[in-house]
């Protein structure tokens, strides 16, 4: 029997689960990319299942038909089984009315009808039909806004892009307990459990209604598929093949309506609800899985326990879902829930080896060293996942937002890396984001005046030349965040609304608690938690150069406010010396500074207490986040020059670390600064990035020192990290642009070096060493 | 208060000693090998580095210097080297890093106050401190004070050091240290002078002290084409390592260019440039270590 604990012996698929990991292959990308996806081999035949039964029905109420015109998308979307699979169902296509329920709000415009793939005489009639087709859409928040703000002032802060308000909202994880321990069936009849205690009006009828619907749909879908495979396995000569349809219309028949007893009659159900929820994430899978698992062990299934759990992670993988969560807490007791499957997933994602399935392995303070062993031994081997996240952390902070210790020990990860309880919370993920450093940049000019008509926008706060003391610019900086945290939240909040009024996650409903016991949609309130997301950008520029504005100014006096101001208005053209100045003689966040890490420490403080004044229209405050992937990339393109020497333009960072390149005293000195942060009030999910060379993972003992180097960091006030291995390309990158890499670690010989340290020969060498890597491996 | 000259700390090394250490650079060195990596670790005064790639022609240097060292020469910067007393002042106002100072004068609490920091990470990993350099041992006194802080602090000790260096010394290191990195560069003391400037005699008559001290030995080797790369080298590499019970390990070191940069840096006359050895000749040297040996030797 494979020994999947092993960080030695690698996990074979067998010949028919490696003949559809083949097959996936050429079929991948299917969600944005046409060209050579299934999207070309599925279709609906041209029809628009949505627009076509709002038109038919004009009279329904609007929840009936959205919840009939989402079944009937499904329904009319050809039927696929790929030779060799054992877990049937793959994604529609994405029309720009389909993406309603996937965003909630209709995208509009030809980019985004391009991007679909919309038929364009489907264009003219889903334009016609939008009023219909969702009672609430995005004027009604520009409308909103401008209302409360006035057009300038709401004009110019999208242009100046110091937020974003009204994101994503909605990642969420349903509750595959509830779907696999009741069964379709069981699920209806819990639907018509609450309908007849919440028996208030008719839009409550409706909306219990329209749950029904859709999980009769989804019973329906299964018949379906059920029903074309017992056809192929009637017209099928290869024998075995034939008997895979069989089985497959066996499994599908059983779970239409029955709850799940084997593996591999649970995961069918679970992929069928996964695929309805768009792939969302999927949460504790070695946890709700168990007892099938268990189940299927001793008693026998129709596919190996090996094959069912690889079977669901090739679909995953083909769907390009967001995360899974594994190991962590038993609820009931908090002990240690890592199992077999934990360690058979990670075997599984090790084999695949692609940036896909994301995974997630939640760090106990007593993580088995074998489980702590194999996750860096996936890192070794070049791959970003698992992420890590810490219970230490995590579940505390969770408790101090309301949520029972029960529910806490049960978190789990999605989206981007947010934290959410399973099956029992929309926090909104996330509602929108928002870019810290701008708003510094903002203050130290005394504010935001429109550059075009000169109106003033938010408060006017003294200016930096004009402040005597670094106390009187931090009060001006605190002025204009709690203006705009206000407005921000304000925003996010009529986000919250249109989707809630559009029923933007329906399908969602059934499986998650609190919705059908209160009678009240999953986006607006239903869910037992509704607290709000809030991602944060910038966090270390603005410290970092309140850092450099104490110290060098205020604290040393080696430069004028006057000269600085005239240094950032210049983008530090002509003034090269100040610019060295303000980035190499004031501290920066991420070297285990005590003076630079407690101003990050202030100003998240800051930020994070006011955004919890806060609270979200599905109930319970806002918190924060810092797991935007590349809104430090776009919230940098438009900061200006900053006092801790980064020029306009430049990146902001993505994630809790450090500014790129301004981390240059080890990898333990970046974890200690990080994890001095207020972590335990960003509960939305704080990641971070940690860059280690390949080198430092080549032996069994070098892992070991990784691993304790990350188990000290998740349970010493670290949250989450994402470790990656340096590659030729970062180097090659961090020869061109030494700015941004002074966190690049190399193995020179006897010691270890700052890449950018390095003479250009010396980096030549480097870099042929990696290039010689690669190319042997 | 007794003090030392430091010319780096490097925190979350994995490479040097077990587990995640914090190296302690300490400058001044008796020996002058050819291919020497560290050339800011050969003297033990306190110098200035220039890295003209970062100069940005501000002035800064020249404006402070007391001896008038630096001067701009229609924008471009120009540094005489000569009667530089290391004084430092142009690196404080050569903010883009151009000059820096190798070397500052450091308390015992100053430098275990960095040590410290990364104490979590030693309890996780059987980490710990480092000394290396330079030669860390010929600033004897100053190195036996950090090793016997840390010591008393729970911390574990590793020293890497050439072995040249008085008898007593390495007798007090041994009491305080867990395990030495022990270099081992050249056979026989025709070899060892020609390459490193020092006889190797009373290197070896050390290594033989740590054995009957009962110390923790990974023998470190420099494999330098050109210089040490003969089978009789590897031989004796082999047979020095069976030879002393107190070798656990032996690890060899390939040559690598990063010394000649930093040579340029200090003025100093060009190092040996050779070429660096390929993977495949490595391995095999340590297969053929190994199977010499008894005892396991591999890529440090």
């Amino acid at each position: 029997m494979t020994d999947y604990r092993s960080t030695e012996e690698r996990l074979i698929f067998n010949d028919r689960m490696q003949r559809v990991k083949e097959g996936i292959h050429p079929r991948l990308r299917c969600r944005n990319d046409r060209e050579d996806s299934h999207i070309e081999q599925v279709s609906t035949h041209g029809l628009n299942p949505f627009v076509d039964e709002f038109e038919e029905h004009p009279d329904t109420p609007y929840v009936i038909n959205l919840a009939n015109a989402i079944v009937r998308s499904w329904l009319v979307t050809e039927k696929l089984i790929y030779p060799h699979e054992a877990i049937v169902g793959i994604l529609r296509p994405s029309y720009p009315v389909m993406e309603h329920f996937h965003w909630g709000i209709i995208p509009r415009g030809e980019e985004h009808y391009a991007r679909f793939g919309y038929p364009s005489e489907e264009k003219a009639r889903a334009d016609r039909m939008a009023s219909r087709l969702e009672p609430l859409d995005w004027p009604y928040f520009t409308a909103a806004a401008k209302r409360r703000y006035g057009a300038a002032q709401y004009r110019a802060v999208k242009e100046e892009k110091i937020f974003h308000a009204g994101g994503y909202q909605g990642h969420t994880i349903p509750n595959y307990v509830t779907l696999l321990e009741l069964g379709l069936d069981g699920v209806l009849a819990k639907i018509d459990f609450w309908a007849e205690k919440n028996a208030r009006d008719q839009e409550t009828a409706d909306f219990y209604e329209a749950n029904r619907i859709i999980v009769r749909g989804m019973s329906a879908y299964l018949e379906q598929y059920a029903a074309y495979a017992a056809e192929l396995g009637e017209a099928e000569t290869d024998p075995t093949q034939a008997r895979y349809y069989r089985e497959i219309a066996d499994n599908c028949a059983y779970v239409a309506h029955r709850k799940p007893v084997t593996l591999y009659q649970a995961i069918q159900l679970m992929w069928c609800l996964s695929l309805w929820d768009w792939v969302d994430c999927l949460g504790r899978v070695d946890q709700y899985l168990y007892p099938f698992y268990r189940y299927s062990v001793e008693h026998g299934d129709v596919i190996t326990s090996e094959e069912a759990i690889t079977s669901l992670m090739f679909k995953i993988w083909e769907g390009g879902s967001h995360n899974s969560t594994l190991s962590g807490c038993r609820p009931e007791d908090g002990s240690d829930a890592t199992n077999e499957l934990t360690y058979l997933f990670l075997q599984i994602l090790r084999s695949i080896h692609d940036t896909h399935p994301r995974m997630v392995v939640r760090i106990r303070e007593d993580v088995q060293p074998e489980l702590m062993a194999l996750i860096v031994k996936l890192w070794s081997e070049g791959m970003s996942d698992p992420t890590v996240v810490s219970d230490v952390n995590v579940i505390p902070a969770l408790q101090r937002l309301g949520v029972t210790l029960w529910d806490a020990r049960d978190y789990a990860t999605l989206g981007c890396q947010e934290i959410e309880i399973p099956g029992k919370s929309n926090t909104g993920c996330e509602d929108g984001s928002f870019n810290v450093a701008k708003v510094l940049e903002l203050t130290l000019r005394g504010g935001l005046v429109t550059p075009d008509t000169g109106e003033r926008v938010g408060p006017a706060t003294t200016p930096f030349t004009d402040c005597e003391t670094f106390e009187a610019l931090y009060a001006a900086f605190e002025k204009q965040l709690a203006f705009y945290t206000e407005m921000h939240c304000w925003l996010c909040s009529r986000g919250q609304e249109i989707r809630a009024a559009n029923h933007a996650k329906l399908v969602k409903g059934p499986f998650t608690d609190g919705v059908l016991e209160r009678g009240i949609d999953h986006d607006a309130g239903g869910p037992i938690y509704g607290y709000g997301v809030i991602e944060t950008a910038g966090v270390a520029a603005a410290a970092d150069s309140l850092t450099a504005i104490k110290k060098l100014v205020y604290d040393e006096g080696r430069i004028s406010r006057e000269t600085l101001m005239a240094a950032l208005d210049a983008n530090f053209v002509g003034h090269e010396r100040e610019r060295q100045l303000l980035l190499n003689r004031a501290p920066k966040f991420g070297n285990d500074d005590p003076e630079a890490d407690a101003m990050a420490v202030r100003v998240l403080n800051t930020y994070w207490n006011e955004i919890a004044k806060y609270r979200s229209v599905r109930g319970g405050v806002y918190t924060g986040a810092c797991s935007l992937l590349t809104g430090g990339i776009s919230y940098g393109e438009k900061t200006g020059a900053l006092p801790d020497g980064r020029c306009a333009k430049e990146p902001l960072g993505n994630t809790m670390g450090p500014r790129p390149g301004a981390d240059h005293s080890g990898v333990t000195a970046m974890l200690a600064s990080v994890a001095k942060l207020p972590l335990h009030k960003g509960v939305g999910g704080t990641t971070l990035n940690v860059t280690l060379p390949t080198k430092t993972m080549a032996t069994p003992e070098q892992r070991q020192n990784v691993a304790a180097m990350i188990r000290a960091f998740m349970t010493g006030g670290g949250q989450m990290a994402q470790v990656t291995t340096a590659n030729l390309e970062d180097l090659l990158d961090a020869k061109a642009h030494p700015e941004r890499h002074g966190d690049l670690i190399v193995r020179v010989g006897g010691y270890s070096m700052q890449f950018v340290q390095m003479n250009e020969k010396a980096q030549d060498e480097i870099i042929s060493r990696y290039a010689g890597d690669s190319a042997a491996g | 208060m007794m003090e030392g000259i430091v010319f780096n700390i490097q925190r979350a090394s994995t490479f040097d000693g077990p587990g995640i250490r914090t190296v302690v650079f300490l400058k001044g060195c008796p020996l002058r090998c050819l291919w020497c990596h560290n050339p800011e670790g050969l003297s033990p005064r306190p110098q200035i580095m220039y890295n003209a790639a970062r100069c940005i022609g501000c002035g800064g240097c020249a404006a402070v210097c007391p001896r008038g060292r630096h001067a701009l020469d229609g924008g471009v910067h120009r540094y005489a080297r000569e009667d530089c007393t290391g004084c430092g002042a142009c690196a404080g106002e050569c903010f883009g890093g151009a000059l820096a100072l190798a070397g500052r004068r450091m308390t015992v609490e100053a430098v275990m106050a960095e040590v410290r920091r990364d104490g979590r990470y030693y309890r996780e990993s059987g980490g710990g401190m480092t000394l290396s350099g330079g030669e860390p041992l010929a600033q004897a006194e100053f190195a036996l004070a950090l090793l016997r802080q840390a010591r008393a602090e729970g911390i574990g000790t590793c020293v890497e050091t050439s072995g040249f260096v008085p008898a007593e010394v390495i007798a007090a290191a041994a009491a305080v240290t867990g395990r030495f990195l022990f270099d081992y560069k050249a056979t026989g003391d025709e070899m060892h002078r020609a390459l490193c400037g020092v006889p190797q005699a009373p290197i070896l008559d050390n290594l033989a002290r740590l054995d009957a001290l009962g110390a923790e030995v990974v023998l470190r080797c420099p494999i330098v084409p050109g210089c040490n790369d003969t089978d009789a080298h590897i031989a004796g590499i082999a047979d020095t390592a069976r030879r002393f019970g107190c070798v656990i390990e032996v690890q060899l070191m390939a040559y690598h260019r990063i010394g000649l940069g930093k040579a340029e840096q200090l003025g100093g006359a060009a190092a040996y440039e050779g070429q660096v050895p390929d993977a495949a000749a490595m391995a095999a040297y340590c297969a053929a270590i190994t199977a010499r040996a008894g005892k396991p030797a591999g890529i440090g």
